[in-house]
């Protein structure tokens, strides 16, 4: 039996099929004749409505903000992708000076430090009681701050002019020593955009490409945020991210799917991270 | 003395008979004038005598006259002073650790043999003489295995071993000697054993009318095969008349039709026995470990039945000899190639055509056979776009070669290989390819005329591998833009050298002791990358050396009751090579490393693994029996991938510090009886298995192969199997067939899954039905047909979703809780045989499969939309195929 969803191979098939150029249609259509003469879909498994609805608890500490902590719920697959917040829970965010906070219920499921305001190097400890439900974590905050060097940027198209992009090019350096584990993002104007990249080295120029498929405006805003994790939530977010991108093409062996587990206790989905960040934003001229 | 040593021994039974007979009907005065002869009191004295002399010293000293045969006397010589002692206690202390029992007819004791009561060797010492042989196909000149050697008297006898090789120790004497094997005509002789005796036998092919008798469904797929209970063997004649998919015929898709063994994945390659993985499947193919048994991604099998002898699949009792998975071992045999002529056979299907050629080199010596099969779906898709130099298609081609020369009357080698290869393109630089390659070097040797012994050395090796081009855009400054195209690929292999030395031993018909060892190197590489065809040092590179040790005794307690029981004592070392050994903790994280130098022994384990199974005949004009099996086995190797049963991607890994070696403890009880003249059997057999240290992902776990922190993403728990098995066989006549049913319960549980509650495991087959049914119809017509049913492989599906840093993600709520559409599926298949000999005549083979179009699925296909139900995707609703096959 094979599993589409998550079989890279399948993946891999399918991909490697939108390559299909027309004018081997012939070929393909042979490749395929008995499959194709032989074999349809049918919709047979019907999936339960959410048998069991969990908690999913995004808890951040960054360094030099206010600790945020976001409370929803798992919806129902038929629905729109709105995930509402979960208000009325009691969470409570203490660090390893003996200073314990109670956070804001923001009333849309999110919960804010009035005084707690991440320290590199420190360590974090979250409890959240909801429903007779307890929930705890803890998180120890990377020592250091991988600063984003430079961002350039040029305009790219073909002599036709048909194609056009402005290509984003951005440079940082992990510090030798440790292994710095994290992920980097590009917004415009604020707005994520392209992929999450992830790295894990030490001692090392990272320099990554994102081509936007546009020409960026004067006074548009274009920013690079270095985010260094803790192991277990550098683990955790490169699985979320893994799971939302089909493109990979190699081909592994397969875990039946499931749901990613981070660092917190309790039937609960979700993390809770203590992160610095590096960022750095260039105005397009 | 009134001796009537003289008789001809052919003549025991019919002397012994009679006796017997008046020993349960004498009248009661004859009795007590019996206990009043044996109850003299007399004096002897024997010094360095015999007990022939003992006899004489009796018979002198109170009348009594005794009756014997001095071939059974045993050669013994007695010291030993009798004052005043009953004739009945000298006797009973004469006969002490012998088979000699007595009876009074007439005044005298007439001394025979009671095969109930059991000797002491070291007392009898009786002489003994050894037949020893081998059977063979007097049309080939090849060995048959499991062929029937019987000798009356005792009325007992023995199977041929998987070379062909029997081993009878009888007193000398006159025996009557029966050979017999399935499809042959049996040979009914009498013969003078004086000496010990070489006697190699021809049996000649049945004629047409007597192989409709003979032909039968899966031999031993009751309960008392070699192995005890729990034995299954494929017919491979029998396996060439049912209906498969395309015509192709499939080893396989033949197995999965008995009870207890299922598809796991396609309808080819891949099996699941009692509820385990397929990777709990030893298959070896002379004795080579074959890592993927799958062509099509799991749609065909690698074995072609034309180069196929024998298969025995060992499900309940493990024999002591095999070693190293939880589930079953499949044994298969190549043929030896024809030792009398020259003979070419094949078949063209629609998929694709076969090919066999064999014969001998020089005449009953030495002899080759060489086998291969193609499939040209390639080919076609060439021809319908007119281009023969496109790239794209999908292919295998599989080649069988095996050679053998007789040295002398004691010595024999054997050179066999499979050579196998998929191949999966979409053009020039996109695809998979995989592949087995095997070669086994054996040596038969008669170290005597009791003890076998067989040397292999084996080699095998399993390569995957997948090529894909990443296009990159490059952009200059001029803004114009460029392909560049680079080939990269990355490869999966495991290679294993076997060195093996196994000794059987007849010392008797009671006993068969069975020893030996093997040494296995193992090389794995999980992963390497290969950049523009240069080989990059892999991430992850293990290599491991098994050894094991084995001793098996199969002892004829009684004529009712056997024992085979044995023990294995297996060590693995798993050495370093030149990197590092990774430890994590419970949640998977990385916390320490180990550098371990090539050859340095990173880890060992030492397990014993106690086999032993028990059967007890009973009933006379229905034979029956029941069995009972205890097993343990240890798999030292897993293989890291589980929910694509098929994925040719199989990346095996030893066990190391942190994965402990896979225990499984097997229990079975089981019925069998015979009845209507042996032309039905029904079988039961209920099994109870649990397996401990069973590995599977954690949950989340992203896998990459390429990565050395792999181990980190296992969790380790145990999982159960239990069952019972049901098959009804008409195994003779012009129709045969069988009906098997099997109700099971897999589970797993594992404490990082699903917070510890246990859950089915992917082949959960809560019921497994076939009915397989194979009627001749005149002399050139074969119709057969067969009709499966079985629940669907569960599935881990999502029911809700989530957001985590903007990104949605599916909920799974549970592991394995779905279940696919139940399978379903009614083959029929049509052969016309030439006129003549069926055997050995050319024959159309017309088949269907589905023949009532239900939809099986596949695999299933999540909607990455929002969406309530999964698409189940079926292929080959109906198949029809055509298939010739010719033999000259």
């Amino acid at each position: 039996m094979l599993l589409l969803e998550d079989a890279s191979l399948q993946r891999n098939i399918i991909a490697l099929s939108n390559r299909i150029d027309y004018g081997y249609f012939w070929r393909w259509i042979a490749l395929i004749c008995p499959l194709l003469f032989l074999t349809a879909c049918l919709d047979k498994i019907s999936l339960d409505d959410i048998a069991k609805k969990r908690l999913v608890v995004e808890a951040k500490v960054v360094a030099g903000e206010r600790a945020a902590v976001k409370i929803s719920e798992t919806v129902s697959r038929t629905g729109p992708d709105v995930f509402p917040g979960i208000k009325g829970a009691e969470v409570r965010l203490s660090d390893d000076s003996g200073y314990s906070e109670l956070l804001s219920d923001q009333e849309d499921g999110s919960y804010r430090s009035v005084d707690t305001v991440g320290e590199p190097g420190a360590r974090y400890f979250l409890e959240i009681t909801y429903e007779e439900q307890t929930i705890t974590g803890d998180a120890e905050m990377p020592g250091w701050v991988i600063p984003v060097d430079t961002i350039w940027y040029k305009e790219v198209s073909d002599t036709a002019g048909f194609f056009q992009e402005t290509l984003v090019t951005y440079r940082f350096s992990t510090p030798p020593g440790a292994i710095s584990q994290g992920m980097v993002k590009l917004y415009i104007d604020g707005e994520q955009t392209g992929e999450v990249r992830f790295f894990e080295n030490a001692g090392t120029v990272n320099e990554y490409e994102v081509g936007i498929n546009k020409i960026l405006g004067l006074g548009q805003e274009i920013m690079v945020e270095a985010v260094l994790l803790e192991p277990n939530v550098y683990s955790y977010l490169q699985t979320v991210y893994d799971r939302s991108d089909l493109s990979d093409l190699t081909i592994s062996p397969v875990a039946p799917p499931s749901n990613p587990i981070a660092n917190l206790e309790g039937e609960v989905l979700g993390y809770f991270g203590a992160m610095t960040v590096g960022r750095k934003i260039v105005v397009v001229e | 003395m009134n001796s009537i040593y003289a008789l001809p021994s052919q003549f025991y039974p019919f002397f012994f008979l009679p006796f017997s007979i008046l020993a349960v009907c004498y009248p009661l005065s004859s009795v007590q004038a019996q206990e009043a002869l044996l109850n003299q009191r007399i004096s002897i004295n024997l010094s360095d005598q015999t007990i022939i002399d003992a006899f004489d010293l009796i018979e002198a000293s109170c009348g009594l006259r005794f009756a014997y045969s001095r071939d059974f006397l045993p050669d013994k010589r007695f010291t030993q002073r009798f004052n005043n002692q009953k004739v009945r206690d000298i006797l009973r202390q004469l006969f002490r650790g012998t088979q000699l029992a007595y009876l009074i007819q007439n005044e005298q004791v007439v001394i025979y043999i009671d095969r109930n009561r059991q000797p002491v060797e070291a007392l009898t010492k009786v002489q003994r003489r050894t037949i020893h042989g081998y059977i063979r196909d007097g049309a080939t000149g090849e060995e048959l295995i499991g062929a029937s050697v019987w000798a009356d008297p005792p009325g007992e006898g023995a199977g041929t071993n998987v070379y062909g090789f029997y081993s009878l120790t009888l007193p000398p004497g006159r025996y009557r000697l029966v050979i017999s094997y399935i499809g042959y005509q049996s040979i009914d002789t009498t013969m003078q054993l004086e000496q010990d005796l070489r006697l190699d036998l021809d049996l000649e092919e049945a004629s047409v009318e007597l192989e409709q008798v003979v032909i039968t469904a899966p031999e031993d797929s009751g309960l008392f095969g070699e192995g005890g209970i729990g034995v299954a063997g494929m017919n491979i004649d029998d396996l060439n008349q049912l209906p498969t998919l395309f015509g192709e015929q499939d080893l396989i898709q033949g197995l999965q039709l008995l009870p207890g063994v299922s598809a796991a994945g396609g309808t080819g390659g891949d099996i699941s026995v009692r509820g385990g993985g397929s990777d709990q499947n030893l298959i070896l193919l002379d004795g080579a470990p074959i890592y993927n048994a799958s062509h099509m991604l799991g749609i065909f099998s690698v074995f072609n039945p034309d180069a196929l002898k024998q298969v025995k699949l060992y499900k309940g009792r493990i024999p002591t000899q095999y070693r190293g998975r939880l589930s079953s071992v499949l044994d298969i045999q190549m043929r030896e190639g024809n030792m009398n002529k020259f003979q070419v056979d094949g078949g063209i299907g629609l998929l694709s055509s076969r090919l066999k050629a064999e014969g001998p080199i020089v005449k009953n010596k030495s002899s080759f056979m060489l086998a291969g099969r193609r499939s040209y779906w390639d080919l076609i898709i060439k021809a319908l776009a007119g281009d023969i130099t496109s790239t794209a298609g999908i292919s295998y081609y599989d080649l069988n070669a095996k050679v053998n020369y007789r040295i002398g009357d004691r010595d024999r080698i054997f050179l066999s290989g499979y050579f196998g290869r998929d191949r999966f393109r979409f053009d020039a630089s996109n695809g998979i390819d995989w592949g087995n390659r095997t070669g086994t070097l054996r040596w038969n040797h008669l170290v005597s005329d009791q003890l076998f012994m067989h040397t292999s050395f084996i080699y095998s090796d399993y390569r995957y591998k997948s090529a894909t081009d990443i296009g990159a855009l490059n952009l200059d400054i001029e803004g114009e833009n460029e392909l560049e195209e680079e080939l990269n690929s990355i490869q999966t292999r495991i290679r294993d050298y076997h060195l093996k030395v196994n000794f059987q031993y007849f010392p008797n018909l009671k006993h068969t002791l069975k020893f030996g060892g093997i040494g296995i190197y193992h090389h794995f590489i999980p992963a390497q990358i290969i950049e523009e065809g240069q080989s990059q040092e892999p991430n992850i590179n293990r290599s491991a050396l098994e050894n094991s040790l084995f001793v098996n005794h199969q002892w004829q307690l009684t004529d009712r009751l056997d024992l085979d029981y044995g023990l294995h004592f297996s060590h693995l070392a798993t050495l370093g090579t030149n990197n590092y050994d990774y430890q994590f903790d419970k949640e998977g994280n990385l916390i320490d490393s180990t550098y371990f130098k090539r050859g340095e022994v990173l880890k060992a384990y030492f397990r014993i693994e106690p086999r032993f199974s028990a059967s007890y005949q009973f009933g006379k004009k229905n034979l029956q029996s029941v069995g009972f099996a205890f097993n343990r086995t240890f798999q030292y190797l897993q293989r890291i991938s589980s929910s694509f049963a098929n994925n040719p991607a199989r990346v095996w890994l030893p066990s190391s510090n942190l994965i402990k070696p896979q225990r499984a403890d097997q229990w079975s009880l089981g019925y069998n009886v015979e009845f209507g003249s042996g032309r039905y059997q029904f079988s039961a057999e209920a099994f109870y298995k649990i397996m401990q240290n069973r590995i599977n992902f954690r949950d989340g776990a992203v896998v990459d192969r390429a990565s050395q922190y792999v181990e980190g993403l296992l969790v380790f728990g145990k999982e159960t199997s239990t069952g019972i098995e049901f098959q009804l066989q008409k195994r003779l006549g012009k129709f045969r067939g069988w009906i098997s049913y099997t109700l099971s319960r897999s589970r797993g549980q594992y404490a990082q899954i699903d917070d510890g509650q246990p859950f089915p495991l992917q082949f959960d087959r809560t019921h497994d039905f076939a009915l397989v049914g194979i009627v001749d119809v005149g002399r050139r017509w074969t119709i057969s047909a067969n009709w499966v049913y079985y629940t669907g492989s569960t599935v881990s599906l999502p029911n809700g979703k989530y957001e985590i840093d903007g990104q949605v993600l599916d909920y799974y709520n549970q592991r394995n809780a779905y279940r696919l559409t139940p399978h379903q599926r009614l083959d029929l298949a049509f052969t016309l045989y030439r006129k003549g000999n069926r055997r050995k005549e050319a024959s159309w083979n017309f088949a269907v499969s589905n023949v009532y179009l239900h939809k099986n699925p596949f695999f299933v296909f999540i909607d990455q939309e929002n969406s309530t139900t999964v698409q189940e995707v079926y292929l080959f609703r109906i198949v029809p195929s055509v298939t010739y096959n010719f033999k000259f």
